[in-house]
């Protein structure tokens, strides 16, 4: 992973002793809250429902075990001893001080961490394959372009008010598995014909109240001009995107209102003037980003008896977690570990100051000492000895989270909604729960097998729920919580916007609703036809009649 | 009766405070005053006043009552925490 | 956008303006702008800033500090439009944008003069780079000692 260096440090020193600076004149009145706000959102700060909320960035979910130790101290000293991992692979705390916001970015900037850009309209922390650089299914390592683009838009002077928030991800996989058809800029790393690598740009996707599918701006750009190419997207968009309606001032309102034809134009007219020029990423500085993430030489790994007499030995939870959070590795002596931060019983995507701790010591122990947040609100351990995915599984087993639940029904995406939200219409966290309760057979929910149920408490749709199979987003109908169910939604290559069914229901009647819809697919599937499959099959108005016919 | 709060942020801690009948701002929601068409002026003025000197931020107004107080938001709110429990810090029973 | 011209005053001088410049960070006097423009605006027509002169004031104002797009401008009018006039931000701007500001082109700002320490200090807060500009360089990857 990438390492500060001394320039890197200097600068964190000085970003969090120039927030403390604006605190202080915030404080004091020096600085209005209009002129405040936007400083402390692009240092993470948020006002919610009660109290400050701050996100820190883990760069494209990449962290180290120290730094997620300290993560845990931080939620330990400042807040109250949890933490909330995000959709953007982020971590963010819910009661945060606002004069002690300065110690914590000193206490971050110790760890090589910070919490720059992580939100207000800019462009935000870039997001990846929670997998990069420890999978075969990769064009290249996409981290070295994660990094190479979390510099360039770090305190990019241009850039620092745009018309609203902006998200870049990067992916490299075979299979997308960062959501990149859902971003301002989604950019997918391809070899062409003769071999050379570069970047298939998609633009203008996103979520919210104008769910779109990012469209493609160029099939193939040379990843000399990346950064360029980046630029004169984020000019046209900060001189012509609109300013007056909250509701379209998102890339993709521009991109739709333009077309795709004309916003390529706009793009390079602006691009001739910079391609090649100065702009672009020097090539020793692209080289001293690679060496970071050069692929450590792992020792050797035993493939053979342990891991299967264990395998016995333990029976069906064990099994379970082998199948459905063991993911592949490049090399076949190592496996990727998914912990599930999904039980029955805990709100999704929350894990205690202790958990973490514990999963640091486990990356240490079997795997790397690197951590990665998913955009799922899991956590992978990547490069496990595959002969030691017992022990990890055991250790997992004492903070309880070795549960098997990766991609499946209980693994839901979930907001932190109104039990946090300033803009939350709905609750989303006790209703995560109740859904797991109605599939608590273990059984049930490998019969069920792959599917993505999200929620999302607001239209915001941080949940991703417009992207899910099954989507739950949280309605206010005459002040009292309801919940809209839309399917069909997909994140990865294929990526699409769920359909509304119909009528919302209350937080009751929610979960046989969507007992209702599995059971359908059930019914009606083909083997090895997945539920997401299943919907392209039949049809959406299959279910919405399965639905509607008992109500 | 109908009747009105003013309810907002402090500004150092984001901490949720209500407006009492004093004008001091309160942490209890069972504590806040309940203005009136007469008094709420003066509640109003000396709210903002609070404002303007750096002490509260965000401030907005609830009818007592009416359809905001008795929404799901602001009994969290006035709960001062979410419905549901974090994952404990176990620390550090177990290594 | 407006041509204002430039107003002889009573001696039949040319009106100054009070400006922060950000190279050295002093305050300095400028000749009044003899072209405004406000961010909104699209890019002046290249023949408008050839018929300048090299001492005439270029200023962009800002209605609101939030308006990003003046910074956009600032870059286009020193990039493609190789404008090389005194460029003078005006308008609701905060201290905090000083780097911003200078990074983007522009040479002056014009300030409420109690505020100067405040833009003076702010300008060198954060001196880190990332990013080349057309008017900055990159010190991220300048060789380290
Ligand atoms: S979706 Fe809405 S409720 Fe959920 S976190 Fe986003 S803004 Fe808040």
């Amino acid at each position: 992973m990438y390492k500060y260096d001394t320039i890197d440090r200097d600068f964190l020193d000085r970003r969090s002793a120039q927030f403390r600076d604006q605190v202080a004149r915030r404080l004091s009145g020096e600085l209005s809250e209009d002129e405040f706000k936007p400083l402390r959102l692009q240092n993470g700060l948020y006002l919610q429902l009660h109290a400050y909320m701050l996100r820190v960035a883990i760069p494209y979910g990449v962290l180290s075990s120290r730094q997620l130790r300290g993560l845990a101290s931080i939620a330990r000293d400042f807040d109250r001893g949890f933490g909330h991992f995000t959709t953007r692979q982020n971590i963010q705390f819910n009661w945060i001080k606002l004069v002690e916001t300065p110690d914590i970015l000193d206490r971050l900037a110790e760890l090589d961490m910070h919490a720059i850009q992580t939100s207000g309209n800019c462009i935000r922390n870039v997001t990846s394959d929670p997998l990069a650089g420890a999978t075969d299914d990769e064009v290249e390592n996409p981290m070295v372009w994660c990094e190479v683009i979390r510099q360039w838009s770090t305190l990019h002077p241009e850039f620092a008010f745009l018309p609203r928030k902006f998200k870049i991800a990067v992916s490299a996989g075979a299979e997308d598995r960062a959501a990149t058809g859902f971003h301002d800029i989604g950019l997918r790393l391809v070899k062409a014909r003769s071999g050379e690598v570069g970047f298939r740009v998609l633009v203008g996707g996103g979520q919210g109240r104008t769910p779109r599918v990012a469209q493609q701006l160029t099939p193939f750009l040379p990843k000399k001009n990346l950064l360029s190419y980046l630029e004169a997207i984020l000019r046209v968009y900060n001189v012509a995107g609109r300013r007056d309606n909250i509701y379209k001032v998102r890339l993709k309102i521009l991109v739709e209102a333009m077309g795709i034809e004309a916003f390529s134009d706009a793009v390079n007219m602006e691009w001739v003037g910079i391609r090649d020029s100065v702009v672009e990423l020097p090539l020793e500085e692209f080289e001293r980003i690679q060496r970071h993430f050069a692929r450590d030489t792992l020792p050797p790994a035993d493939l053979t008896s342990e891991i299967l007499e264990a395998y016995c030995g333990k029976g069906h939870a064990f099994e379970r977690w082998m199948r459905h959070n063991v993911l592949p590795h490049y090399d076949p002596g190592y496996a990727n570990v998914c912990i599930s931060i999904k039980a029955l019983g805990r709100p999704p995507g929350d894990a205690s100051a202790s958990e973490m701790e514990r999963i640091a010591d486990l990356a240490d122990r079997y795997g790397m000492g690197e951590i990665r947040f998913t955009y799922s609100q899991n956590v992978v351990i990547p490069h496990v000895r595959r002969d030691q995915l017992i022990r990890v599984f055991e250790g997992l087993g004492d903070i309880g989270l070795n549960g098997g639940e990766n991609g499946l029904i209980g693994d839901m995406i979930v907001c932190p909604g109104l039990d946090y939200c300033n803009l939350a219409n709905a609750r989303s966290l006790p209703l995560a729960d109740r859904i797991f309760q109605h599939f608590a057979d273990a059984g049930l929910r490998d019969e069920i097998g792959k599917i993505r149920l999200n929620i999302s408490g607001c239209i915001n749709a941080c949940g991703h729920h417009h992207a899910a199979d099954i989507g739950i987003l949280g309605v206010n109908k005459k002040g009292v919580e309801n919940y809209q169910i839309s399917l069909g939604g997909r994140a990865g290559e294929d990526a699409a916007v769920g359909r509304i069914l119909g009528p919302s229901f209350d937080e009751h009647r929610v979960p046989d609703a969507v007992a209702a819809i599995v059971g359908l697919y059930l019914h009606r599937r083909k083997p090895d036809e997945t539920f997401g499959d299943a919907v392209v099959r039949l049809g959406v108005d299959v279910f919405k009649r399965e639905l509607y016919a008992a109500a | 009766m109908p009747g009105i709060l003013i309810t907002a942020n402090r500004l150092e801690d984001g901490v949720v405070v209500w407006l009492a009948t004093d004008f001091t701002w309160t942490e209890t929601r069972s504590r806040a005053g309940i203005f009136d068409a007469d008094t709420v002026q003066t509640a109003r003025h000396s709210a903002a006043g609070d404002q303007t000197n750096n002490f509260v931020t965000a401030i907005y107004e609830v009818m007592v009552d009416g359809k905001a107080d008795v929404s799901a938001r602001e009994a969290i709110r006035a709960n001062r925490g979410p419905t549901i429990q974090a994952p404990p810090d176990r620390h550090p029973s177990i290594r | 956008m407006q041509r204002p011209d430039a107003q002889a005053d009573s001696d039949g001088k040319v009106a100054r303006i009070q400006v922060f410049a950000f190279a050295p960070a002093v305050m300095e006097d400028l000749p009044m702008p003899c072209l405004q423009l406000k961010t909104g605006d699209s890019m002046p027509e290249a023949n408008i800033l050839q018929s300048l002169s090299d001492s005439d004031v270029v200023a962009v104002y800002f209605e609101k500090f939030s308006d990003g797009r003046g910074f956009s401008l600032g870059r286009q009018l020193r990039g493609s439009l190789s404008c090389d006039h005194p460029l003078v931000a005006n308008g609701h701007i905060i201290p905090d944008q000083a780097d911003y500001l200078r990074r983007v082109g522009f040479s002056h700002v014009v300030i409420v003069p109690e505020t100067l320490s405040q833009w003076q200090k702010s300008l060198v807060a954060v001196t880190h780079r990332f990013q080349a500009l057309n008017t900055s360089p990159r010190t991220r990857s300048r060789p380290r000692r």
